[in-house]
């Protein structure tokens, strides 16, 4: 399993965590699995066609806490039910920390997500590493992620920030 | 029957369902028969003391079962429950390293993105850069 994304959608992914330091920002990434023939279920790669931004909904502490509303996940599962893509991953910022999952992220993660953290330093924002859930919960991974040269990702969607 | 509808991430656990019926009177019951019938997705909708995950929501016709009677909101023919995860996380607890917070960048986040592969003291030695036909993303660029 890989990551997929195209470079125009990491810099809007950087560009949003530099705009909400030093609160974290977060999220959805919208996509699909390509199946090549012939390859097995752990070649899958998964596509990112959109990182869509999402509020932080956390009341308090967002400098270091995210929660996005489960009713804005559901609207988007919604949205994209019967279409070919579907909710394929997260993204947050880390303030001042390093693009690594807290103990806290792997306890609120789901098993064949893609969780991508950027590490904002005093406002700059600086590596961005993609991790999945082991599918006992117990740890997460580092994922291959290939980014890819720009061609006309769809934008972020301007009603939320 | 009461219609459980699957989030996305979890539906590989209970057969590729995107909906499973079951015949129960209360929330409660009805996902503990969908755990029944599906095993697997008991590790992530319970936690170890048996205690639906705080960040698992359900909601029964559009309303969320907390603000209703929790496990005990009655169900009856035609209802759809929706299981939806709360997505949250973020930096690790405590005080902000000294490094990061004097811009002296942290040894483990030098290295922009890496590959999986990497063990976690590769990741902390820099990681390395994903190469072949993929467009590395250079940290900091």
């Amino acid at each position: 399993m890989s990551l997929r994304i195209h470079r125009d959608l990491i810099e809007q992914i950087r560009a949003h965590g530099a705009e909400t330091y030093d609160e974290e920002c977060c999220g959805i990434l919208i996509g699909r699995e390509d199946h090549m023939a012939g390859q097995v279920p752990d070649d899958i790669l998964v596509s990112v066609i959109e990182a869509r931004r999402i509020a932080n909904s956390k009341e308090g502490e967002r400098q270091r806490r995210f929660i996005i509303d489960p009713l804005e996940i559901l609207a988007i599962e919604d949205e994209l039910e019967g279409s070919d893509r579907r909710i394929v991953g997260y993204y947050h910022s880390h303030p001042d920390h390093p693009a690594k999952p807290s103990e806290f992220d792997r306890q609120h993660a789901w098993p064949g997500l893609s969780y991508l953290i950027l590490a904002v330093e005093k406002g700059e924002p600086k590596a961005l590493t993609s991790w999945r859930l082991s599918e006992d919960r117990t740890e997460f991974r580092l994922e291959p992620v290939h980014a890819m040269p720009a061609t006309k990702p769809r934008t972020a969607d301007p009603r939320t920030s | 029957m009461v219609a459980i509808k699957i989030p996305t991430p979890l539906r590989r656990f209970a057969g590729d369902n995107a909906k499973v019926e079951v015949k129960a009177d209360t929330v409660g019951e009805a996902v503990r028969k969908l755990t029944e019938q599906h095993e697997a997705l008991k590790n992530h909708l319970y936690d170890e003391n048996g205690e639906l995950r705080n960040f698992v929501n359900l909601y029964l016709n559009q309303k969320d079962v907390r603000t209703l009677q929790k496990d005990e909101t009655p169900t009856k023919e035609g209802d759809e429950l929706v299981i939806v995860p709360s997505i949250a996380g973020g930096a690790a607890d405590g005080v902000l390293s000294r490094e990061v917070a004097e811009g002296r960048v942290e040894a483990s986040i030098a290295g922009g993105v890496c590959e999986a592969e990497v063990s976690r003291d590769e990741v902390a030695a820099g990681g390395r850069m994903v190469e072949a036909n993929i467009v590395p993303f250079i940290a900091g660029g």
